[in-house]
């Protein structure tokens, strides 16, 4: 670049930074309006929407506001323990994104549209009420594939990090695709190495994967292992030694069980086969059934 | 056009395809953009994404989001957006301010092809 453009640009800057957030874009368009030469104005609007754009000239950090989402059959008795976590270390804001109870049959049936446009509704909200906060969202089980599709119909809504643990989500989905999602380094996939839950639900039903006991194929997501079931993350000493560090300054602390992880059960790797699995022996067996017998 | 320049049309292309067809939309916000052509913010960045725009393959929308519900209207200017206007997703008049205005980059379809 010319030193004369870099000159520019960084006056530009220097500009901006002192003038408070609130007032930047009016002031920018009284610049603009100011500005009778066509050509200039439109470099000044490109390199002021540039600068505003990536936040420079904004050197203040974000509060953190962390979102929690529950997963089936649950009141979600684990969102008051993590935020008592939280809030014992830190000033970050903590909301509980909770939807009732949801029961096996709607789960299993896909009957979740009224809870996702609940979850949504809640979502907004929160951006609303926080809008200066960088948005974390922690999620488990079937409150994995509600964030995922949340952030699938939303993608103007941006997400700083999300933590998942005994997802339900397919572990080949393109989140690449979504310019919404967070970058590298900003998702982890908590994975349980005796968590069947995740199995169950892709082989009992079609549409649900088993990253939570799989892990995902995809590099944006970073894979951690523990030796727990499906609810056994919810610990003091995992808050603390894993959560904490990656919800609050993005840090991933890797896991013992990662790199010394036992190897799959045979009958896991056979009903995590393909999706609906047991649907389709039951099937066959009901026609059997009904073959011989009706 | 610089050797740097043809080397992000490539990635604009890349990116265009990815996104596929359907119901993703290929706005991206900026940060994104940037990610997506593995650029950080800076001014030679930034003289990379102003000669991509003035080649035209490039847009820039500033779009007016409704506090709670997502975009209302696209403009194609910051001095073309009015200071209120018609909130169609809550049915109130809508006072624009900063935090209403949000910036995306379009990739346009013919040039990228």
């Amino acid at each position: 670049m010319h030193s004369n453009s870099s000159t520019i640009y960084k006056k530009l800057e220097s500009e901006l930074s002192n003038i408070p957030s609130e007032k930047r874009w009016e002031h920018i368009k009284t610049r603009l309006l100011n500005e009778s030469d066509r050509q200039r104005r439109e470099d000044l609007e490109s390199l002021f929407t540039f600068l505003m754009a990536n936040n420079i000239a904004l050197p203040k950090k974000k509060e953190t506001l962390v979102a929690m989402v529950h997963g089936i059959r649950t009141h979600a008795e684990w969102h008051d323990q993590l935020e008592k976590a939280i809030k014992s270390s830190s000033t970050a804001e903590v909301k509980s994104v909770k939807y009732g109870f949801f029961d096996s049959i709607r789960f299993l049936m896909h009957f979740y549209g009224p809870k996702l446009k609940h979850v949504t509704e809640e979502f907004r909200l929160l951006k609303r009420d926080y809008p200066d906060h960088e948005i974390v969202i922690v999620a488990h089980s079937f409150g994995t594939f509600l964030t995922t599709k949340f952030i699938e119909n939303n993608t103007d809504f941006n997400v700083d990090r999300v933590l998942f643990c005994g997802a339900v989500v397919n572990e080949n989905y393109n989140f690449a695709k979504l310019p919404n999602f967070p970058g590298q380094g900003c998702v982890i996939n908590d994975v349980g190495t005796q968590d069947i839950y995740p199995v169950l639900a892709k082989s009992c039903s079609l549409g649900y994967g088993a990253s939570g006991t799989l892990g995902f194929n995809r590099q944006q997501i970073k894979n951690r292992y523990f030796e727990c079931k499906h609810s056994g993350f919810f610990t003091e000493e995992l808050f603390d030694s894993y959560w904490l560090p990656f919800l609050l300054r993005g840090d991933c602390v890797d896991s013992e069980t990662t790199t010394n992880r036992p190897m799959m059960k045979y009958h896991i790797s056979i009903l995590s086969l393909m999706p609906g699995f047991i649907l389709i022996v039951l099937l066959v067996l009901i026609l059997i059934f009904y073959y011989l017998f009706i | 056009m610089r050797k740097v320049e043809y080397k992000m049309i490539d990635k604009l292309r890349v990116l265009y395809e990815e996104s596929g067809s359907g119901t993703v939309a290929r706005v991206y916000p900026v940060p994104f953009l940037l990610t997506k052509l593995d650029l950080v913010p800076s001014p030679a960045t930034f003289d990379i994404i102003r000669t991509l725009e003035k080649r035209g393959f490039l847009k820039k929308v500033f779009r007016v989001e409704s506090p709670a519900l997502g975009g209302i209207a696209d403009f194609s200017s910051l001095v073309d957006i009015p200071d209120e206007i018609d909130d169609f997703r809550t049915g109130l008049s809508l006072e624009v301010k900063s935090e209403n205005i949000k910036v995306y980059y379009v990739i346009q379809q013919a040039l990228v092809k």
